[in-house]
């Protein structure tokens, strides 16, 4: 079995690939919780439409 | 005929008043001394009063409700006009029929005009003024042309009619409604109907009172008055996870005036914003705790509201966040006028919902876009790690106002203005563009306003810096990256921004995918 040896400036690539799988990986339960909230914040009752003030 | 008056405040007071509100009752009016006050700033310096003025709107109050009464209401009304130089009454005849052609001076010094009500209260009727000076930090996107012909001469002003609230046939939300139908029917081309004929329409769902004399509206009486008028009603709960200042923000800058309905002092208020004041500096770190996509909200120091309780163009500073006393419900930011409470101090304005009177073409929200957004900010900060201060400024447009300010643009280059300006786009557009406050503009993605929001609706995006679009394209192309972000921003999305970055001509071949985040 044969190894490829890594070009030039390769393993500089694939270890700031890693380190940006890394960072990707431990912001993606920030990205869910942020969605959520939107998807939440969209929400609107029939409470608020017929919300008992007038304005 | 025609009365003139150096400009003073106790000369604004006479000017206003009539058989039932002597000046000093006018004195007493809140509208009419924030009017005094507003006038002074802009600079008043003359008062010409049309002693007879019909006004359309009155007129309309005057046929469903007063003429009904037994005290003699008047039909007719005054119209006064201000200007910011002095004249004489010699002056004016010169114009208007002594021979005088170029009216330029005139038209140069107008500053708009008030119409007075012939009522015992609600004196101050369409009021049409100027607004502050934009010193550049001002932005009052929600105004038009309006024309005022004085005896034979068009005198023009860019502005939104008020009128302060009579709560016999318009309260607070007929009034901002009001408002905000007259800057959507120049938008749109929908109808600027009278405040009579929105209290009529908006009471066909049965509220809590009778509709006239209106003691106000609820949200659903808003909602289907706007319906009535060929518009879609969009409402908003305030929460605090709502990015509130830059949801009004991206359709202010539009044009689209925002009904903000409060709760003050334990009652409801309805105003219509139509401008705010931006800072070049961030003014806070963060809209909504815990985080949200950053964006122009953080720079809007605060906004200009008609407040038919207050004046046109009144001020609302933004607070920090709260907790409304009704509900206990913790909203994002409280706002502040000149409203004072029973102690003098300034009343805390907590906000309830807010409704955007969009044409029925602009389907997709500001917050189902900022889903989006918000995938693409997860990315791009990633890859672009050097940039520690970016800030999306996120807004609707037209096509056409988008292509305008396209070929006004001194920062784009030939070949960049004619890849937009050569293609076709939507005719209502949400542009995003992504700042870095140190090196200016970095990214603009474009998104269809007509779409769906299943649907991925972005179709053009430009990077403005090529070294950083192949860092995005190399970072996108790597096996274990393409593995991540396709868990979090969805198969369908990483595809398309990857295809994008290899497509030289900017636009996401995306368009038909559909795809729903979680």
């Amino acid at each position: 079995m044969s190894h490829e040896k890594p070009r030039m400036g390769e393993s500089a690539v694939n270890a700031d690939n890693e380190k940006l799988e890394r960072e990707l990986r431990a912001n993606m339960p920030k990205l869910e919780e942020r969605l959520a909230k939107l998807k939440e914040a969209q929400f609107v009752s029939q409470e608020l439409l017929k919300l008992e003030v007038s304005f | 005929m025609f009365d003139l008056y150096p400009y003073s405040t106790s000369n604004l007071f006479h000017a206003l008043s009539n058989s039932f509100c002597a000046p000093a009752q006018i004195s007493r009016i809140i509208q009419a001394q924030y009017l005094a006050s507003y006038l002074s700033q802009l600079g008043a310096k003359t008062i010409l009063v049309e002693c007879t003025y019909i006004d359309g709107d009155y007129l309309d109050d005057f046929a469903s409700y007063y003429v009904r009464c037994w005290k003699p209401y008047d039909r007719f009304c005054k119209r006064l006009h201000f200007f910011s130089e002095s004249y004489t009454a010699e002056i004016i005849r010169e114009f208007v029929a002594g021979g005088v052609h170029d009216t330029t001076p005139l038209s140069n010094s107008y500053l708009g005009f008030v119409v007075a009500r012939p009522l015992p209260q609600a004196v101050i009727g369409k009021t049409v003024l100027k607004p502050y000076e934009s010193n550049g930090r001002r932005y009052y996107p929600c105004t038009r042309e309006y024309n005022a012909n004085l005896f034979g001469i068009p005198l023009t002003v860019q502005s939104l009619p008020y009128q302060q609230q009579d709560t016999v046939l318009a309260a607070c939300a007929t009034v901002s409604l009001w408002s905000c139908l007259h800057m959507t029917g120049g938008l749109f081309a929908t109808s600027c109907p009278r405040p009579a004929t929105i209290t009529r329409m908006a009471n066909q769902v049965v509220g809590d009172f009778r509709p006239l004399p209106s003691r106000g509206l609820r949200i659903e009486q808003m909602c289907h008055a706007l319906r009535c008028f060929d518009l879609e009603p969009e409402v908003v709960r305030i929460s605090k996870a709502l990015p509130l200042i830059s949801l009004m923000y991206a359709y202010i800058h539009m044009g689209i005036p925002v009904l903000l309905l409060l709760e003050a002092g334990g009652l409801g208020h309805a105003v219509a914003v139509n401008g705010y004041r931006l800072e070049s500096a961030q003014i806070r770190t963060e809209e909504v705790s815990g985080g949200c996509l950053p964006m122009r909200g953080l720079n809007v120091e605060k906004f200009y509201a008609h407040d038919d309780a207050m004046g046109p163009f009144a001020r609302l500073w933004i607070k920090g966040p709260g907790t409304r006393p009704s509900d206990k419900v913790e909203v994002p930011v409280v706002f502040e006028s000149n409203h004072k409470d029973a102690n003098g101090a300034p009343l805390q304005l907590y906000p309830t919902a807010v409704i955007l009177p969009v044409y029925n073409k602009i389907r997709l929200t500001f917050l189902e876009l900022q889903m989006w957004l918000e995938c693409l900010h997860f990315v791009v900060k990633s890859v672009w790690q050097d940039m520690h201060d970016l800030q999306w400024d996120i807004h609707l447009s037209t096509v056409n106002d988008f292509k305008a300010d396209i070929r006004r643009s001194t920062f784009r280059d030939i070949a960049s203005k004619e890849r937009i300006l050569l293609r076709a786009h939507p005719r209502f557009i949400w542009k995003s563009t992504l700042h870095s406050i140190a090196k200016g503009e970095v990214l603009e993605i474009l998104a269809d306003a007509t779409d769906l929001k299943d649907s991925i609706p972005f179709y053009h995006m430009e990077i403005f810096d090529s070294e950083r679009k192949a860092t995005l394209t190399t970072n996108l192309q790597a096996p274990n990256i393409e593995k991540v972000l396709k868990q979090s921003i969805t198969e369908q999305f990483y595809n398309c921004l990857k295809n994008w970055c290899t497509d030289p001509s900017g636009s996401i071949s995306c368009s038909l995918q559909s795809s729903t985040l979680k």
